[in-house]
């Protein structure tokens, strides 16, 4: 929260509806997403009650499991889903291109799938699945099906990718709104997909805060809310005693009915819901960045088609050399994104102008001829003269980077004086003219503390630099349970 | 004020709205609330936030899943099975000595009562001393307990869902929970409740054990946490310091208004009465607990939507008079000295400010200059970046 956000949310209340926080759509929305609905029992986090699937509005596929809680059912009902998925996950992989990395050269698939799904809780179900499905056995009596382990590395695949910051393979839309709009809304609030889109769009002249309030009431999955595990109960009792233990396709398929009818409504809920928020993120502008963060994206996924290519498995628990590594990764991902978002998209710049983390103004004038004294001879070391309408409270010798050529050299701050309501900004640049990039005079310009230089990544010894080190990937198997690990939980 | 003057004047403000058996669970999730005149009023009177506005706009979302709840069941019965064999196995793991002593079950055989609480209390009591004082066949489990703590001045029992064990002569303390750990991990919201829980637990141990005159230290600052383990529900036990949810607890109750404090507040006639009435009419029902309200004051916050029962009642409060608390906690850091989000709006428009909303009307004018130029600038700079 910054003062920006302060006075969006003030408007917002005032107004009753939410206002934009960006001026672009800084991820990215592809042709055909892949939108994903998934519901669950309450407490019974590692299974899937009901999915609903599919690439277009009109095209939605629902598949109930009946008694999610017996894993022959459970995995009937994601099979029907895993041998969907699959092929459609992994045909943008086939045609590549070649990209230069230092003196290497590496494929990347020239195209890559995007899972939309609700929320936060959504992926987190996602993981959970992956985990469940991503080591079955694919041998000896309870063998399951390829397709479901496949299906269960995706979504491991997916989950781990959906922690890096601005990524595009997976898209939470309740994120992705929360991203882009600000309303009178607390952060919890605007975990519901629905309060959130009510409070963006209220229906006829209501206040988003009425309208929030009515919609939240609803949930969007996949964690069941109020009383609706108390109307299926009755339903699930009734299925079990209809199947009398029978898990087979024929006998089970027409006793679905009832667990049909009292799903749909809410998957479809949840699923106009998402295509409705999509269409209207859709007529924003795409961000300048975006393309690049795609790029990236597209690899990620080229490696791991590649892993599986190669039945690479991924651990459970990552070594403290991964983890370090990871961890960095993520924490480089994030800066990256802060500065492309804030030098592509002015709104997004506002915070640290607010902040005294940027600056900015006219270019009054550029002294190519100044020359300081370097360790033995002197070198040019351009000045430029800022005029900013705003009192800059930098101290002298911070470090900024001109947000229009963010990937170049940088700039100090030389000198500051008062002018007028404003401040006279003297930046010197960091190096001689020959290869930076420098704003002409009279430019409207903005310099900020955000860089798009690629950040120096360290190199980690293979072996952990201490003597006491845990058990080796003590996690990486099945979690069904028992001998049998046929029925699990009640329902039986 | 004498104790029984004060639980009849209480007993007069509930007035017969849904009551609440208290337990740890209830106190755990109160405590974060006690900045609130109304949650500790509603407290103090026993009454179920819940269900009080059961019936209106404002009715408590949380509902309970059968196929939770059914599974919660399975597996608690399972651990007491056959005189809680499969827990004293769980228990093994951690040092405890199934032949040091009985497992005292204290949920059957009471009823569910006030009287029956106040017996289970002084048995849980006695048993306690008995542990402590390291009596000859002194009982080493306790499922069921009852522990009576003076809160906000009044006395009141709380029922334990945990079970406390003694192992090596120190008290410990373990919550069933039938969340799945996988991998070693679990959903971080339930396993903070849980651990939660056991604090107030804890906490409330301690409090019996300095009464009865012994040193702390005879309470584990440790929580055991019996869950499922993987997708079935075969158990697992695992350990976790909660030392400082403890310190927090203790924190959380010093500040718990007095209940004869937040009850002076309260005029004769009022109570929740007419609020918690199904049969009345809905406007009337609210107007009522808003003139309460009015009287002992709230304390909206966002983190009251998931643990108070009249978390909406209040958020539409705070709409109407357009607090900053709406946002969350850090709006209302960055907002000092400006009343309302109307406010913020007016100051950030150029409205006049008063001395004290100086500092922060600078900040907003300027975010709301910034952000109309912005937004007129876009435009232009598509255009821009198009031609470079």
């Amino acid at each position: 929260v910054n003062h920006l956000d302060l006075v969006l949310a003030a408007q917002s209340h005032r107004e009753g509806r939410a206002l934009r926080s960006a001026s672009f759509r800084h991820r990215r929305l592809v042709k055909r997403s892949i939108a994903l609905v998934l519901w669950q029992l309450g407490a019974e986090p590692f299974t899937a009650a009901a999915i609903g699937w599919g690439c277009s509005p009109c095209d939605l596929h629902l598949r109930v499991a009946g008694e999610p809680r017996n894993r022959q059912l459970a995995f009937a009902a994601l099979l029907e889903l895993a041998r969907w998925f699959n092929p459609v996950f992994e045909k943008a992989g086939a045609d590549r291109e070649m990209v230069a990395r230092g003196k290497l050269a590496i494929e990347r698939a020239t195209d890559a799938p995007q899972v939309m799904v609700a929320n936060r809780a959504t992926v987190t179900m996602l993981e959970r699945l992956g985990r469940r499905l991503a080591y079955l056995p694919l041998d000896g009596e309870w063998a399951a099906d390829p397709a479901l382990v496949r299906f269960g590395r995706h979504l491991q695949f997916l989950a781990l990718h959906a922690a890096v910051p601005g990524q595009q393979l997976v898209v939470s839309m309740t994120d992705l709104l929360g991203d882009h709009w600000v309303t009178a809304q607390s952060a919890a609030e605007r975990q519901s997909l629905a309060a959130l889109d009510a409070f963006i769009d209220p229906p006829g002249r209501k206040h988003g805060f009425d309208a929030a309030a009515e919609a939240e009431r609803a949930s969007v999955g996949p964690v069941p809310e109020g009383d609706e595990d108390e109307h299926l109960e009755p339903l699930v009792s009734r299925f079990n005693e209809a199947r009398a233990g029978v898990t087979d396709e024929a006998s089970v398929a027409p006793l679905l009915r009832p667990i049909r009818t009292h799903f749909a409504p809410l998957v479809r809920r949840t699923w106009d819901l998402l295509w409705r928020t999509r269409a209207r993120e859709l007529t924003y502008s795409e961000a300048p960045s975006v393309e690049r963060r795609w790029a990236e994206d597209r690899e990620a996924y080229t490696r791991h088609l590649d892993w599986m290519a190669n039945a690479g498995r991924r651990r459970t628990r990552q070594t403290a050399r991964q983890a370090a590594l990871t961890l960095r990764r993520l924490e480089d991902a994030q800066v990256v994104l802060e500065a492309e978002e804030a030098c592509d998209d002015p709104v997004r710049m506002i915070p640290y102008l607010l902040d005294h983390k940027a600056v900015r103004g006219t270019v009054r004038g550029i002294d190519r001829g100044h020359r300081e004294l370097a360790t033995k001879r002197m070198v040019a070391r351009p000045l430029l003269t800022l005029d900013s309408p705003d009192v800059c409270l930098m101290p002298p010798g911070k470090e900024l980077y001109w947000s229009e050529a963010s990937a170049g050299p940088s700039w100090i701050v030389h000198d500051l004086r008062p002018h007028g309501m404003g401040t006279l900004v003297v930046l010197k640049l960091e190096t001689s003219t020959a290869t930076a990039e420098i704003p002409d005079v009279g430019a409207e310009v903005c310099f900020s503390i955000h860089s798009a230089r690629p950040s120096y990544v360290p190199v980690l010894r293979q072996e952990e630099p201490w003597t006491h080190k845990p058990q080796e990937d003590r996690h990486s198997g099945p979690i069904e349970s028992g001998a049998t690990g046929v029925e699990n939980g009640g329902g039986a | 004020v004498t104790a029984a003057e004060l639980s009849a004047r209480l007993e007069r403000i509930r007035a017969g709205a849904p009551r609440r058996s208290p337990n740890v669970r209830v106190l755990a999730a109160f405590a974060p609330n006690t900045g609130c005149g109304l949650a500790a009023l509603g407290f103090a009177a026993g009454v179920d936030f819940d269900r009080l506005l059961v019936g209106t706009d404002f009715a408590a979302p949380f509902g309970q899943s059968p196929f939770a709840f059914e599974r919660g069941n399975r597996f608690e019965k399972m651990l007491r099975e056959n005189g809680h064999a499969k827990a004293h196995k769980l228990l093994q793991q951690v040092g405890f000595r199934r032949e040091e002593g009985l497992t005292v079950n204290l949920r059957e055989n009471y009823p569910r009562t006030k009287e029956g609480m106040k017996r289970r209390a002084d048995v849980t009591r006695g048993v306690i001393q008995a542990i402590l004082e390291a009596r000859a066949g002194a009982p080493n489990l306790i499922d069921g307990a009852v522990l009576q703590t003076t809160i906000a001045g009044v006395r009141a029992s709380f029922e334990a869902d945990a079970i406390a064990a003694r192992i090596a002569g120190v008290l410990r303390a373990g919550e069933v929970k039938s969340f799945p750990v996988v991998d070693g991990r679990t959903d971080p919201d339930k396993l903070a409740a849980a651990l939660d829980q056991v604090a107030f637990y804890l906490l409330l141990l301690r409090r019996l054990v300095d009464e009865l005159g012994y040193p702390l230290d005879r309470v584990s600052r440790e929580a055991l946490l019996i869950t499922p383990k993987n997708v079935g529900l075969e158990p697992m036990i695992s350990m976790q310091d909660v030392g400082r949810r403890i310190d927090r607890a203790e924190r959380l109750l010093a500040r718990v208004r007095d209940a004869a404090e937040v009850i002076d507040m309260v005029p004769n006639r009022m109570g929740f009465g007419v609020a918690g009435d199904s049969k009345q009419e809905t406007d009337k029902r609210l107007d009522a607990l808003h003139e309460l309200a009015d009287q002992v004051g709230t304390d909206y916050r966002p983190d009251c939507l998931s643990t108070c029962g009249n978390a909406f009642f209040c958020r539409e409060r705070a709409f109407k008079v357009a607090s900053p608390a709406l946002i969350g906690p850090q709006a209302v850091r960055l907002l000092p000295c400006v009343r309302s989000l109307d406010r913020a709006a007016e100051l950030a428009g150029g409205a006049r400010p008063r001395d004290e909303e100086k500092p922060v009307a600078a900040q907003l004018v300027r975010a709301e200059r910034l952000y109309a130029q912005a937004a007129n600038a876009t435009t232009g700079g598509e255009q821009r970046r198009a031609a470079r």
